[in-house]
């Protein structure tokens, strides 16, 4: 039996299948817990379900500036608040990989594994991220099929497919870069600058909430440089009748994809080869 | 060589860990690394994991070069850290927590759990392989974490104070599954410790480390004999007159206490018990002194190793 490199480096499905493993261990502690299932369940439902009322609340008033997306302005903000939410366990997810491992001191044990921490990274946001769109599609189902949005979807599978999984690979990168933070600047504790900021320049420019056709120039301009703004404009084209083609914005996302990925990866290893030289991976320097 | 470092050093802000560490370790062998807390013996092992860069100095492990290809060399050796809970999942049992890391470390199918029921054979925890961690002994924990060491068959094995923390029954156990994993398997053991009896009782060679220097090496008699005094034997005589075993070359005091300082201690304790049988006469009481590596530290450092 060939020792535990060669075997990863000789077969590539291997590494799938560590990063299956760390995605099968994040079950595991949920389906330890099944109280944690039930609650976040409750939890997806009740956020998503008061921005619906709220919606529905200044509904009149909003439609006007929907148009570009297609649909109304209800189900303008419950596609907002299901994707974002959905984008945000993309976003978070590798950060508090880092951070779970390092505080439970488990993290230098995978760094000795063969592309170990990687492994852990990637399962972790599988879990997330699979776990966070479930949930939200179970409630996009739920207000949908019980008439909540006002409207018939004219679904485009295959668009709505690639702008969502190009939309979480931007995002990912996004959170990859943050989570370097936590070696390269030591924030240990609470959330890092980067992923804290897109959060809420997100929420207010990139068309969760409030139309971006409402904004004023200055403000649409900073949601111009977030990958978020082009996934939720082209989801929704792919989702609603009367929306724009999702074409352009498909584009743009997967040059952040391509950018935010490379430069995420860049900078976790980056961030490791400099808690290396310091006290290592599982020390607070 | 599985280990070639030369001239390593390592230092955390103003306070040097490691300074100018030498040294080699050949296949098979069972190395010993000694010394109080904060010796700088973790640190050492971190580096030579290939989990921290030192800041100077650099060799191989494996033939790889530390400094410049640490990830080939973190990818091909085991270390068990001093707790046992570290990497042990709570939320799996004993089975599954090896399971998890047998996919980690690129096994698949029947291989794996071949070799995850060998590893539970070799370490005796084939009968509380479904057992959730929290429910077993410290003990038993200690050895599913160095399982979980043995499961990628890499040659060379790192335990970080693999007996702290365990009762006497406990820590027994792991110095023999120890001895056993290096002498059947041929695996190389570097273990950290910072009991004498420990270090003498498993290893061949042993590296006595203060404050970030190595400060002596050798097999546990050349340590003692770098003390430079003698071990003690001193016992308490019968049913003999004190001349007469004056005369037969002991030091004997009217009490009939006699007293005996040697460097072989075992010999000349038998050498002594023979000789008062054949005098006639018997022991009452025996108590000998040897010299120990807590001496050898002593002498080296002026200082105990639990300081």
């Amino acid at each position: 039996m060939s020792p535990a490199f060669e075997r990863i480096q000789q077969r590539p499905r291997s590494f799938l299948s560590a990063v299956l493993a760390f995605a099968w261990l994040e079950y595991r502690a949920l389906r330890h817990y099944p109280a944690n299932l039930v609650l976040s369940v409750i939890q997806g439902l009740v956020k998503t379900g008061s921005w619906f009322f709220i919606a529905r609340f200044i509904s009149g008033a909003a439609d006007r500036y929907v148009t570009q997306s297609g649909g109304n302005y209800v189900s303008f903000v419950i596609t907002g608040v299901v994707f974002y939410e959905a984008g945000a366990a993309a976003l978070n997810s590798p950060l508090s990989a880092i951070s779970t491992a390092f505080w439970e001191k488990r993290l230098e044990g995978y760094h000795l594994t063969p592309r170990g921490i990687w492994a852990y990274i990637l399962g972790r946001f599988l879990w997330q991220w699979g776990y966070a769109t479930a949930l939200q599609a179970t409630v996009l189902v739920l207000i949908a099929s019980l008439g909540g949005l006002g409207l018939a979807f004219h679904v485009q599978p295959g668009m709505a497919l690639l702008a969502y999984l190009l939309f979480v690979a931007a995002v990912f990168g996004i959170g990859l870069m943050g989570s370097s933070l936590f070696f390269l600047l030591e924030v240990k504790q609470g959330r890092e600058p980067v992923s804290w900021l897109v959060d809420y320049a997100v929420r207010i420019t990139s068309g969760v909430y409030i139309p971006v056709a409402a904004l004023p120039a200055w403000l649409r301009g900073l949601g111009a440089i977030l990958p978020h703004t082009y996934g939720l404009h082209a989801l929704r084209g792919a989702l609603f009748p009367g929306g724009a083609a999702p074409g352009p914005d498909l584009a743009i996302l997967a040059a952040f994809a391509c950018a935010t990925l490379a430069g995420g990866v860049v900078s976790v290893q980056a961030a490791i080869r400099r808690a290396e030289r310091q006290g290592g991976v599982g020390v607070v320097v | 060589m599985l280990i070639d470092v030369k001239g390593l050093r390592k230092a955390y802000g103003a306070k040097t860990v490691l300074d100018g560490i030498d040294l080699q370790v050949t296949e098979g062998e069972m190395l010993g690394l000694l010394g109080p807390n904060g010796a700088g013996k973790t640190t050492l092992i971190k580096v030579l994991c290939g989990l921290l860069v030192p800041d100077a100095g650099g060799g191989t492990v494996l033939g790889y070069d530390l400094v410049q290809r640490p990830s080939e060399v973190r990818s091909r050796v085991s270390l068990v850290a001093p707790t046992a809970d570290v990497g042990t999942d709570n939320n799996l049992t004993v089975r599954q927590n090896l399971d998890f890391w047998a996919v980690v470390y690129g096994l698949r199918g029947r291989q794996r759990t071949a070799r995850v029921d060998a590893v539970l054979e070799l370490v005796d925890l084939r009968d509380a392989q479904d057992a959730w961690p929290m429910h077993i002994s410290a003990g038993m924990r200690q050895r599913l974490a160095i399982a979980r060491g043995l499961l990628a068959e890499n040659k060379l094995l790192f335990l970080d104070e693999p007996t702290i923390k365990l009762d006497v029954e406990g820590a027994r156990r792991i110095r023999q599954f120890v001895r056993d994993v290096n002498q059947c398997s041929g695996v190389t053991i570097l273990l950290t410790t910072h009991l004498m009896f420990e270090a003498e009782e498993l290893c061949r060679r042993i590296l006595v480390l203060d404050r970030g220097r190595i400060v002596a090496a050798g097999t546990p008699a050349e340590l003692k004999q770098m003390v430079g005094r003698e071990g003690r034997i001193e016992a308490v005589v019968e049913g003999l007159d004190p001349d007469r075993l004056r005369a037969a070359g002991y030091d004997c005091d009217e009490g009939g206490t006699v007293r005996v300082t040697t460097r072989a201690i075992d010999a000349e304790t038998t050498r002594l018990l023979d000789r008062v049988a054949e005098l006639g006469g018997r022991i009452r009481s025996l108590h000998t002194q040897e010299v120990t590596l807590e001496d050898v530290f002593f002498h080296l450092t002026g200082r105990g190793l639990e300081a």
